[in-house]
């Protein structure tokens, strides 16, 4: 692409970058060879530590060098030269554009036990009590990203502070670096804790969401903190099924997927850890499945986290649900019998997650689980799933059963000679050996994978076959 | 627990951008890149849109001629991160109007920006796109009208 023809591009104008920047940009990406990119870069480099540290370069300039060292620093460069004035931008960046930047370089370019972090104290400080939110949330974002011990001493109780500002992008954000400060420093934990649990009770929905992701980390680290957030946690739930959360949290159709999910893994965890009340838990654990039925998308999300935690319950839960028509997994039904990859991934594993009572019988054969194989045409984390479900069910019988669909894709020509194709054929000829009780179609089944197997079996394994198959005494080959 | 990387690679292998949610040593973030691109180019058309990598999970999905790859711990649910990256996208997507690779080519330090408005150290912030597109274009605005005092100043 000519560079004419970039500087008229709309994308170029709308980008307010300079031209500089472009052509920087331009001749890094275009580089023919990795040496090349290397001496693009390293000259820019040198050009910029010349220039960064001049008296008379202005603050603008400034953030300019930094966009292209955050170029350079994501290609892999080291940059370390610039963090010094990154911080020095966040401190004294005559714009909020400069000092934005200046944020995301530091954060970017700072390994979490830099000394230099320490200097940044001061500005976050300033700017957490600005009275523009816009600094207020730059400083929290940078906070919840550098996690550095000596900072979160500095700055906690004004952290705390903005959990109670009026914008609900700065609260919820605040309750977001709050989390990761805990984590850098539990002995915060009986300061921090009755804050964390204020956030579950904020009016607006989108700090809740945020809340309520902060929580599930918590419980999954200290599952007995569940008590105090649960009820909570069940409660908006119950409002997101009920529809009442406001579309703009609608994705593809589903209501605030994200936060649906959260409060599951909550349930999970609880779940697991042997507290709450397993049927309380399964009961909303089934309304979630049943609104999750209705959606695509993030709600297939949804129904395998179910499927997920249904599966942990004591299966008289799930027995009792199936005994009221209620059929918890009537939607792996339609996933495992879809065509599409990732359904049909999604439906194997929840398979795999399922105890073997509630399957279906059509699934105890075999014969539909080896679908995948047929269709998988070299996609491996398809048939790794197929294959660890057909192992768990094995018999001579469901061996037998899935021989059609393997032989499709063993003698698929574009496999050929692929390791894919080699793990294929040396797998099935393993179950056969393995599980055949059935001299009758022994013998043709082997022969037929030998012949689909071409040259993917080793030699001297068709060889020691063919010899064993000479003498008379089959059953008893190793691979 | 939540995404550990989020990488933008292109059909030629060039990287657009990172994001590390976790803490890693140069050289295995470099690793990580180079494998993971590697393993994303080579995957069809139909396939599924998550792998094994050592023992972690890879989801991915490519847009036009950008790959999108995250990653993930092993016993997380792959589905939905998906769904966290198309949301990125769509973000993207109504933020540059029709976004293409050269927009972040070009903006690529405002990909970072509203990245850090929908994911914060790897954790779903924010769930509402109107939220994020606001709060966004608000700062821009904001930014833009900074930039006119000053020039008339």
């Amino acid at each position: 692409m000519s560079t004419l023809s970039i500087y008229r591009g709309s994308e170029f104008l709308a980008s307010g970058i300079s031209h500089d920047l472009m052509r920087f940009v331009k001749k890094v990406s275009e580089a023919k060879s990795k040496a090349e990119e290397r001496d693009h870069i390293h000259s820019e480099l040198e050009y910029i530590k010349s220039r960064i540290g001049l008296p008379d370069v202005s603050s603008s300039k400034v953030k300019e060098y930094l966009i292209r060292l955050i170029h350079c620093h994501m290609m892999g460069y080291n940059v370390d030269f610039g963090l010094i004035y990154a911080i020095m931008i966040t401190q004294s960046g005559e714009s909020i554009a400069d000092r934005r930047v200046g944020y995301l370089a530091s954060t970017l370019f700072i390994e979490n036990d830099n000394e230099l972090a320490i200097m940044l104290t001061n500005t976050l400080q300033r700017d957490l009590q600005s009275a523009k939110f816009q600094d207020r949330c730059a400083a929290l974002v940078a906070i919840s990203n550098i996690r550095q011990q000596e900072i979160v001493k500095a700055v906690v109780d004004l952290v705390i502070i903005n959990t109670d500002y009026q914008k609900e992008t700065v609260r919820k954000k605040a309750y977001i670096a709050l989390y990761w400060q805990l984590e850098i420093d539990p002995q915060l934990q009986d300061q921090l804790l009755p804050i964390l649990e204020k956030g579950l009770v904020d009016k607006d929905p989108s700090v809740l969401g945020a809340v309520i992701g902060i929580w599930r980390n918590l419980i999954k680290k200290t599952p007995a903190l569940y008590e105090e957030a649960l009820p909570a946690i069940i409660n908006h739930l119950r409002y997101i099924l009920g529809g009442k959360l406001h579309k703009s949290f609608d994705y593809h159709g589903t209501s605030s997927p994200w936060v649906q999910m959260h409060c599951i893994e909550i349930l999970e965890i609880v779940q697991s850890a042997g507290l709450g009340s397993t049927s309380e838990i399964a009961q909303i654990v089934m309304d979630t499945l049943r609104a999750a039925e209705k959606g695509v998308d993030a709600s297939f999300a949804i129904i395998y986290q179910c499927v997920r935690v249904l599966s942990k319950i004591p299966s008289h839960y799930v027995s009792e649900f199936i005994e009221e028509g209620k059929e918890p997994f009537r939607a792996v039904q339609r996933f495992v019998a879809a065509q599409n990859h990732i359904l049909k991934y999604l439906g194997l594993r929840c398979l795999s997650l399922m105890d073997d009572e509630f399957w279906n019988e059509e699934w105890r054969d075999g014969k539909v689980i080896s679908e995948a194989i047929a269709i998988s045409n070299g996609d491996e984390t398809l048939v790794d799933e197929a294959m660890h479900l057909i192992e768990r069910i094995a018999t001579s019988e469901v061996i037998f059963n899935i021989q059609e669909n393997c032989l499709i894709a063993m003698s698929s020509s574009a496999l050929q000679g692929t390791p894919f194709h080699a793990k294929l054929c040396g797998w099935y000829a393993k179950q056969i050996e393995d599980h055949c009780t059935d001299t009758d179609w022994y013998l043709e089944l082997m022969l037929q994978v030998i012949i689909e197997s071409g040259r993917s079996l080793p030699e001297k394994y068709v060889d020691d076959y063919c010899a064993r198959f000479g003498s008379g005494n089959v059953f008893s080959n190793q691979l | 627990m939540g995404i550990n990387w989020l990488l933008l690679v292109s059909r030629q292998g060039k990287v657009r951008l990172t994001k590390w949610f976790i803490t890693i040593p140069p050289k295995e973030k470099a690793k990580i890149v180079k494998d993971a691109t590697q393993l994303v180019l080579a995957r069809r058309v139909k396939m599924c849109n998550f792998l094994e990598y050592k023992d972690t999970k890879i989801v991915y999905r490519r847009y036009a001629s950008l790959f999108f790859v995250a990653g993930i711990n092993s016993n997380d649910n792959e589905l939905i991160t998906l769904e966290v990256v198309h949301r990125y996208v769509e973000i993207l997507d109504r933020y540059f109007g029709n976004v293409c690779e050269l927009d972040l080519i070009f903006n690529f330090h405002k990909a970072y920006f509203i990245l850090d408005e929908l994911l914060i150290a790897g954790e779903l912030q924010e769930s509402s796109k109107k939220s994020v597109l606001r709060v966004i274009t608000q700062q821009d605005q904001f930014e833009e009208q900074e930039a006119n005092e000053q020039k008339n100043s």
